[in-house]
């Protein structure tokens, strides 16, 4: 278990700060709260067998100009 | 009285009983009662809205009709873009000159059918959150009960069908937003199949999982206009290519001979007893007419929307970072909070989520196969429209749970009024098909609307004047 699975709040603080971002403490604190739910979707997700499913990407070789078909 | 639909406004113009005209005027009129109360645009166009009103006549009197949306006032969600003015995205953050890019091309798809545009509708800040009292904008509140929130984030759009303040309008879609506002202000309301209509020209939440969609009273007007806004554009690379359907000519195509009600432990367990109760007589309505129902319980339910919550936030946080940045208290409360969740999703997680959208699609279409189904059923929420104080935290959260995995699955999904609840509010019935079936959706609808005549009722707050005898 690391230091920030320990302390929520410091694993949001550290996640918002890495991206840049200054946000209040009583925001970083509603966050703090969110974390524990949103890891608990994460870790449903993670139950699925997806095998080796591909991500459906967006991405298109083709030009600029040609719609999918 | 009973409200204009674009159908009965369409057979009124062209047998020259009405005008665009004073359709139009009686849309402004109505405004000038209710917007106050009911925060319903965030921009009027009247001046250029009767403009237009005047050419749609002139065209018709000069034997060019446009088809079923040619002078038919429509509202448009201001998210998305219009040559006629700003786009705020009810937001302090947004740059105004965003907006400046003009009509993307389901907006110049609607010009050319001959729409007219009275203005920008209320939203939730750029799509998401609650409503905000705390930031300088309208607070969009339902024509049934103005202690009640309409629902988002199409909310303006929702109130102003609801209260006849335009006849039709456009929603954007990317875990609900068309079809819950639909639900909680008794009108209809088309999420289409992901990729069939393009989204260029509107600020983006989910990237990969928003949409532009039509709402009306009726099927028969949302499949107006969904035929008018079909079909793949340059600009948006997500959308499809796929051939041209007269969405109002299949309406009337047979009722299917079974469909499936979606029985997922979390359906029931998310929606309150009298919103199913409602359901179950919408199930038995449809029934009667001489469907077999079935029961499904849809593979990766759940997950399906998990994961549209999940790379909403995820999306959403990509495109708004630098802002957020910037800008952090200039954003809602809401808004931000549910954002930032994007920086608690790790690309790894993000992967993750994309990989079960894709399991998860293939498998509920494999559980159609087997089941010899192609259409689903379920409420649209689980509970009614909300108050803005003292709600149900349990409502509140729970109302929002049965429409997003249709945005994961990229499924059609549309939302008809099927009655109301114990208070008077109402309630939402939403028919789910498979990928680019949405003239089935709409087809089914449509006979559920010719059964029951829950989609006539007219809201307590609503323009008398804007109807027809019938």
């Amino acid at each position: 278990m690391s230091d920030h699975d320990a302390d929520p709040l410091a694993e949001v603080r550290m996640l918002l700060t890495g991206a840049g971002i200054t946000a209040p403490d009583g925001d970083l604190a509603s966050l703090q709260r969110v974390l524990g739910t949103a890891r608990r979707r994460m870790e449903r997700m993670y139950a699925v067998d997806t095998g080796d499913a591909v991500p459906a990407a967006v991405f298109r070789a083709e030009l600029d100009g040609e719609v999918g078909r | 009285m009973t409200p204009w639909t674009i159908e009965r406004a369409g057979r009124a113009i062209r047998a020259g009983e009405l005008t665009s005209e004073r359709l139009t005027e009686e849309c402004l009129a109505a405004s000038d009662r209710f917007d106050g109360t009911l925060g319903t645009y965030l921009a009027r166009f009247d001046e250029s809205a009767l403009a237009a009103a005047r050419q749609a006549d002139a065209e018709l009197a000069a034997g060019n009709d446009r088809g079923p949306l040619h002078g038919i006032p429509l509202g448009i969600k201001d998210i998305i873009a219009t040559d006629e003015g700003p786009t705020t995205a009810q937001s302090l953050v947004q740059d105004p000159a965003w907006g400046d890019q003009g009509d993307g091309p389901v907006i110049s798809r609607l010009r050319a059918a001959g729409a007219v545009l009275t203005g920008k509708t209320t939203t939730m800040e750029y799509a998401i959150g609650r409503p905000d009292f705390d930031k300088p904008f309208p607070i969009p509140r339902n024509p049934w009960n103005t202690e009640r929130w309409t629902g988002g984030s199409s909310s303006g759009t929702a109130n102003g069908v609801a209260s006849g303040q335009f006849v039709g309008g456009l929603g954007t879609d990317t875990g609900g937003s068309v079809r819950l506002p639909a639900a909680y202000c008794g009108i209809t309301g088309h999420k289409q199949t992901f990729g069939l209509v393009p989204k260029s020209g509107c600020i983006p939440l989910g990237l990969s999982y928003d949409h532009i969609g039509p709402m009306a009273r009726t099927v028969w007007d949302c499949a107006a206009m969904l035929t008018v806004m079909a079909g793949a554009d340059a600009s948006d690379r997500t959308s499809v290519d796929r051939p041209h359907v007269d969405y109002v000519a299949r309406l009337d195509q047979d009722l299917p001979a079974r469909i499936a009600v979606v029985a997922n432990p979390s359906v029931a367990a998310s929606a309150s007893d009298s919103m199913m109760a409602a359901f179950d007589d919408a199930v038995a309505a449809i029934e009667r007419a001489g469907v077999e129902v079935v029961l499904l319980e849809v593979p990766h339910y759940d997950e399906l929307a998990n994961g549209t919550f999940l790379a909403l936030q995820a999306e959403a946080f990509a495109w708004h970072r630098r802002q957020l940045q910037e800008r952090w208290l200039d954003y809602g409360r809401p808004t931000r909070l549910t954002i930032a969740q994007g920086a608690l999703i790790s690309g790894g997680d993000l992967i993750q989520v994309e990989r079960v959208r894709d399991i998860a699609r293939r498998a509920v279409i494999a559980a159609m196969d087997e089941l010899g189904v192609d259409l689903l059923l379920s409420p649209t929420t689980g509970y009614p429209a909300t108050p803005f104080t003292g709600a149900d935290p349990r409502a509140v959260a729970m109302s929002a749970l049965h429409t997003p995995a249709w945005n994961a699955a990229g499924f059609p999904a549309l939302s008809v009024p099927m009655g109301f609840d114990v208070d008077g509010l109402p309630c939402g019935l939403q028919i789910i098909g498979r990928p680019f079936a949405d003239d089935q959706v709409l087809s089914l609808g449509h006979h559920y609307q010719q059964l029951t005549n829950w989609h006539d009722a007219v809201a307590p707050i609503h323009a008398t004047s804007g109807g027809t005898q019938e």
